[in-house]
This record gives structure tokens, sequence and C-alpha cells, in this order.
């Protein structure tokens, strides 16, 4: 774990990756909001930001020259990312997506299967739910949309459960 | 039926697995009380008045005797010897510690069954026609349908977390007994002009404080097109469904605020980019799923002593009108046990009960039985010639209540008995109702009726599609019983309409009395139903029975 822990820093954000706790790498960005995407942005790899309620026809134009994408988590209680995270995956975006915010280890295993790459999580819950706990939602289990062939389909984005992520 | 493999069996042994250790993290404080619940919640533990509550899921109301049995053992072992069985053709034990919880759903597992997502914001326990398989008017066995939605609906890892718990309820006849009209999506099986097989989708129906009929979005669905489709539905509804208001959060006040058109073209779209990349389920699992609902081996042998004992006796004969229904094959009769004894609590069943009902399945019944969103219990497939002999079982039993769909069949939720949400009681009316009209003798004469009681707005017992329904609400401190008429939940769904004010707890029998002598003065025949002549006549006669003073004044 190379992540330090420390309490009362309510700002920092531990990353989420491969099922253990790392440092967010510094130096990526600026993140763009959606409305800062636009025929005149920027060339080259843009990061982006999304809120819940973000409307992804604005974004399908500009998928291949975004590298990272953050999709918010209001709170623990709102699925809007996971279906987010599938639209993106259904519009062949290959870029990183990270979910960011109020997250608890139980809704690891659903975002990886649901396209995403990795978490960004306040660093007090990575206290309250340490490393083994997101660790243990890798394990690979039956999955009855694996079963169904629903889940994978060659040339798709990783979804299946029991891939890890890249 | 559905017979589990290795695959399902190991899904629910993790399934408990996963359970012990959420249990562990919550008493250990990795988990928040507002992180465990809906973790719980999508396990079937609920928190009610006095305790948990666990619900099973019984899926489309279909079991078998060892199904049965285990349940009577566990409402023994873990309960008060007694389980509820619900309008969503769920069982629920009303008494279980958190402790044995795990031990309850591992107990569950053993004979294939589970309470996942019984419960939650996200896709429940897909219902069926509880005539399935055996109805005379059926097109299509709608289970293996059912079968596959549950399937794809059980850990859906982008559904978990929808803004409120979403309904699929499936009927493959014309006459609706899924009150599919009512759920956030209602599914018809139909054939188009060609005869393909295919789906009438309603979506946005729901009872609750805001009642609504399902709209059809797509009038005929082919059936490959059916898992695409409903991803579409959630999908959209998962990112636009209100999160700001748990009231407004169905997707009933998505499609009225949005508005069909708008929807359905969204849905399309959505529906046009999953279909592109949807890979069709394995053949092998669809034809191994069709095969699982294959009908059982019919007896053949001679009807004589069922056709004797109905001209015999009586008894027996009022017995077989109202319980016993036309099976597709004509020897055979699907039979409805009620569980709503005179001045019984609607949908009950005692430990005892339940393994009379197993044996009486496993030796006359091909081995089945089902739910009924009722709230009774229904053998699907029993040879006439048996039926007598079932009778005098049921009858030393006390199951042979002879009352099905008639005035003391009433749904009713579990009220402030059990619920923590309940403005009112429930059960206690249903039960006065029930000795009221059954010791005047009046049930046959009134025939075909159905009242449908809930103690809270949230309408669990269905009283909008009642055709007289009952809510309970409370007011400064004292019950009071509002009466809606001429709902109905068949094809022909229809919300009904609040009659006015409302009653105290001890006018509700008068009023339902004043009502029903309208109903027996002005219908045209004794074979016209009260729905009919409700109908007919509009209800200004019915509530000028139930308000007689302001008759007068006016």
């Amino acid at each position: 774990m190379s992540a330090q822990m420390s309490g009362g820093d309510t700002d920092r954000f531990v990353l989420v990756k491969d099922g253990g706790f790392t440092d967010i790498p510094h130096g990526e960005g600026p993140f763009l909001q959606l409305s800062d995407l636009g025929p005149a942005a920027a060339l080259g790899a843009v990061f982006l930001d999304l809120e819940p309620d973000d409307d992804l026809a604005d974004v399908a134009s500009h998928l291949h020259r975004i590298a990272r994408i953050r999709i918010a988590f209001p709170n623990s209680h709102d699925g809007r990312g996971f279906s987010l995270a599938q639209r993106l995956r259904r519009l062949d975006f290959q870029g990183i997506i990270c979910g960011r915010g109020d997250l608890i280890a139980d809704q690891y295993r659903l975002a990886l299967q649901s396209g995403f790459d990795e978490l960004e999580i306040p660093a007090r819950r990575a206290e309250r739910q340490p490393e083994h706990q997101w660790q243990a939602q890798l394990t690979s289990r039956a999955a009855y949309r694996d079963r169904l062939g629903l889940a994978s389909k060659p040339g798709q984005h990783h979804t299946s459960t029991s891939q890890s992520p890249p | 039926m559905y017979t589990y493999n290795a695959f399902d069996a190991g899904f629910v042994r993790d399934r408990v697995k996963e359970f012990r250790d959420q249990v562990q993290r919550r008493l250990d404080g990795s988990l928040t009380e507002d992180e465990f619940k809906p973790l719980r919640l999508r396990n079937g533990l609920y928190l009610q008045l006095h305790a948990y509550m666990l619900r099973v899921a019984v899926p489309y109301g279909t079991l078998n005797s060892a199904q049965m049995r285990q349940l009577a053992m566990i409402a023994d072992r873990w309960d008060r010897g007694y389980g509820h069985f619900t309008t969503r053709q769920n069982i629920q034990f009303n008494w279980p510690k958190l402790a044995d919880v795990p031990n309850m759903l591992e107990a569950l597992a053993d004979v294939e069954m589970h309470a996942i997502q019984t419960s939650g914001n996200c896709v429940r326990n897909v219902t069926a026609d509880h005539f399935s398989g055996a109805a005379a008017d059926e097109i299509e066995d709608p289970r293996p349908t059912a079968e596959l939605l549950r399937q794809w609906s059980t850990d859906h890892p982008e559904f978990l977390y929808l803004p409120r718990k979403f309904k699929i309820a499936i009927t493959g006849a014309p006459n609706d007994r899924a009150v599919t009209g009512a759920h956030d999506i209602g599914l018809r099986m139909m054939r188009n002009a060609d005869g393909q097989p295919g789906y009438n989708v309603t979506i946005g129906g729901g009872l609750g404080r805001t009642p609504m009929v399902g709209k059809t979005i797509r009038a005929f669905l082919p059936k490959a097109d059916l898992l695409p489709y409903v991803e579409a539905i959630l999908h959209v509804y998962n990112l636009k469904g209100r999160r700001d208001n748990k009231y407004k959060a169905r997707i009933k006040i998505l499609v009225h605020e949005t508005g069909l058109e708008e929807l359905q073209a969204e849905i399309e779209r959505v529906f046009d980019r999953i279909r592109a990349k949807f890979v069709e389920p394995d053949p092998v699992l669809i034809s191994a799923l069709e095969q699982a609902f294959a009908a059982p081996p019919f007896l053949q042998k001679s009807t004589s002593t069922f056709d004797a004992a109905v001209k015999a006796n009586p008894v027996f004969k009022a017995f077989v009108d109202t319980n016993v229904t036309d099976h597709k094959v004509p020897d055979y009769g699907i039979l409805t046990i009620s569980l709503k004894p005179i001045g019984g609590a609607p949908g009950d069943a005692t430990s005892d009960q339940m393994r009379i009902l197993a044996d009486l399945a496993e030796r006359f019944g091909h081995d089945e039985l089902r739910v009924s969103h009722e709230q009774n219990i229904i053998l699907p497939h029993i040879h006439k010639a048996d039926i007598p002999e079932i009778y005098e079982v049921l009858r030393k039993a006390g199951l042979a209540t002879a009352n099905v769909g008639l005035i003391s069949d009433i749904i009713a939720c579990p009220g402030m008995d059990y619920c923590a949400l309940a403005t009112a009681r429930s059960i206690p009316i249903a039960q006065e109702i029930s000795r009221h009209f059954a010791a005047r003798n009046l049930e046959r004469d009134i025939g075909q009726m159905k009242i449908k009681i809930s103690g809270c707005i949230n309408a669990c017992g269905h009283h909008h599609v009642g055709h007289i329904g009952i809510l309970g609400l409370e007011k400064a401190g004292v019950e009071t019983y509002q009466i809606t008429l001429g709902g109905d939940g068949t094809e022909n769904t229809a919300i009904g309409t609040r009659a006015g004010p409302g009653f105290a707890a001890d006018e509700i029998i008068p009023a339902l009395d004043r009502l029903m002598n309208a109903y027996l003065a002005c219908r045209l025949e004794s074979s016209e139903p009260f729905i009919e002549t409700f109908r007919r006549l509009g209800a200004a006669p019915f509530k000028a029975a139930l308000y007689p003073a302001e008759e007068l004044a006016a």
C-alpha cells in the first residue's frame, strides 16, 4: 500500500486500481468539464470530468481524443455512473474510466463490470474500508450475465467479471 | 419447472457467503447503516415495525414440494411457525433475528431458493400469471421468459442502484391475471400477423401514491429483442429517473413528466445501440429454459368419481365452483387453495399447512405449487378424479374455504400489525369483512368481487385496482378508511375512484352493507357482477348508498 493515510485530510482521495490503493497520479489534467469541449478545444489528449446528469450525446465526437474520464458519484445510492460508463463503452471509448466520489467497496465489482477501470475514493473511506475489502471484490465469482453470454464480446472493452482491470 | 444447475447453485452459495461478510462488515463498522441498507435489502432483509422481516423470492410464483417443506422448516426453526404470502408471489417471515438470517439463506440455497432482489432499488422478482402452463386460454407459457429475465436482472451491475424499485410482470394469456398494467414494465405475450411470437410492452404502470396504468411503448416486440429492449428501458430510467424525491422516482413519473413519445424515442435510440452489440444468449441455454417448463405427463383416467361427487354433495360442488378453474387439458383442473379463511389473516399459512400443501402437490399435482398475487396457493395440474380426495384433506386442515374470487377473498397488506410505514390496520378490517358477509351467507349471492385493502398510501394491498378498494389512513390520531370504486387489475386495467370522505373503522362494515345492498338492488340479473353493474351505471348510485345523509340533503 503506497498511499499514506492521514486521518485529518478530508479532501484527499486515494486511487483504487487492480484491487489495491495507490496515490492519484500527478501531472494529469487539467480535467475539463463537458461544456469546455467544443470545436475550438485544444488538440491532444483531454481529461474530462463528467457529472451524473451530463448528456453524453455531446461527447461522442470527442471520445477519440479523450485519455481519461472521471465520473462523479455524489452519494453511494446514486447508480447513474454505472450507466454512463456502460454507455461510454458502447460508444467504443477506449480510454480510462474512473469513478470518483462516494463509493463503497461492494460497488467496486459493479464498477469494473460496468466498464470502469479504477476508482478515486475519499481517504477517510479508504481508512474505514481498508484495501483488502476492495481486493476481495476482484475474486472471480459466478455472474449471470457472463453465463448468458451478455457480458463479453470479442473486441468489446473489458466487461467480464473474471477479468481484472488493465 | 426450472431446476438449478451447477452455475445457479454456485451463485446462490456465493451470495450467502457474500452476505455473511457484509453483515460482519456492518458489525465491525466498515459499513455504515446507510451503506449497508441497500445491501441487506437486495438480500430481502427489511427492518419492520417490531423486528426484521425476510422476504424470500418465489420466482414467478412457482415452487415444488421440497421447497414448500423447507419454507415450513424455516418458519418453525427461525420464525414463529408461519409465513405470509405476498402480492408479488413471495413469502415473508416476520420475526427473524439478524444473526439467523445467513443461516436461513443457506437453508433456502439447499432447496434452490434465495431472497435476492426481493427488495431494494433494483429489478425485483419477476411475477407471472399464476396459471401459467395450465390455463385453457394461454397463448404461451410466460415462465421461460420470466426465468430469462430473472437471470438477466440478477446482480446486473448497471441496475443495482436505480432511482427506485423496478417491477416486471408477464402474462402469456389474453386474460391478464398478472396485473401487468400496474407494473413498471408489463409484458403480454402475443403473436403478430405472421405468427411470430413476441410481446406487447407497457411501461410506467404502478400503484402507490400516484397510481397509473401502464402505457404501451411497443405494440409488438419480437421475442429475440426482449433483453436488449428491457436493458434500454432500464438504462434510460437509471440515468433520467428522478432522484430528488423518492415518491417521484418510479418510472411512471418519468413517463408522465417526459411524455411517452419523447421517452419512447430515447429508449429506441438506446435500444438500437445496445442491439448492435448484443450477443444473443446461447440457444442451448434458451432451449433448456423452454424445456424446463414443459408440461408434465398428464394422466388419463376416468373423472366419474368427480362428476358423482359434484352431483351428490352441494358443499363439494360449491368448492369446485369457486376454487377450480378450467385447465387446458379437459380432465384436469387448476385448484386454488384459499389462504383467506373466514376471519383469518389473508395470505398467512402455518408450517403445518405448508407441509399439507406440499404433500398434496407431491401426491396429486406433478410436484408443483404456485403462489398467486392474490395471496392464495395453487395446485396447477390436478386430475379431476383426485379432487374429491384432495378436498377431504383440505377440509380437515382448515384449507377448504370455498371463496376464491368472492367478497372474502381479500388482498390485504400487513398493515399496522407489522409494517413500519402503515398508517392504519389492514388485516383486522379484512377479517371483519369476511366474517360479516360469510355470517350473513351473502358471499355467493354477491358473486365475483375483489376487495383490496392497503394500510397506507403506498398501496401494497393494491386497493387502486380493487372493485372496492379500501385505503387506511391516519387522521389526527384516528384510523380512517377511504373507499375507492371501480378499480380493475385485469386486461381492462382501471384505477378506482374515491367515493367520498373516509369512514371510521367501525363504520366500514355498515358502509359496505349499504354498498352491497345497492348493488343487489340494481344489478340486471344475478350473473351481472358488481364491476359490470358499476361500469353500466357509474358511481352515482353507489355513492348515494355510501353517503345517504348527503343524498337527503341534496
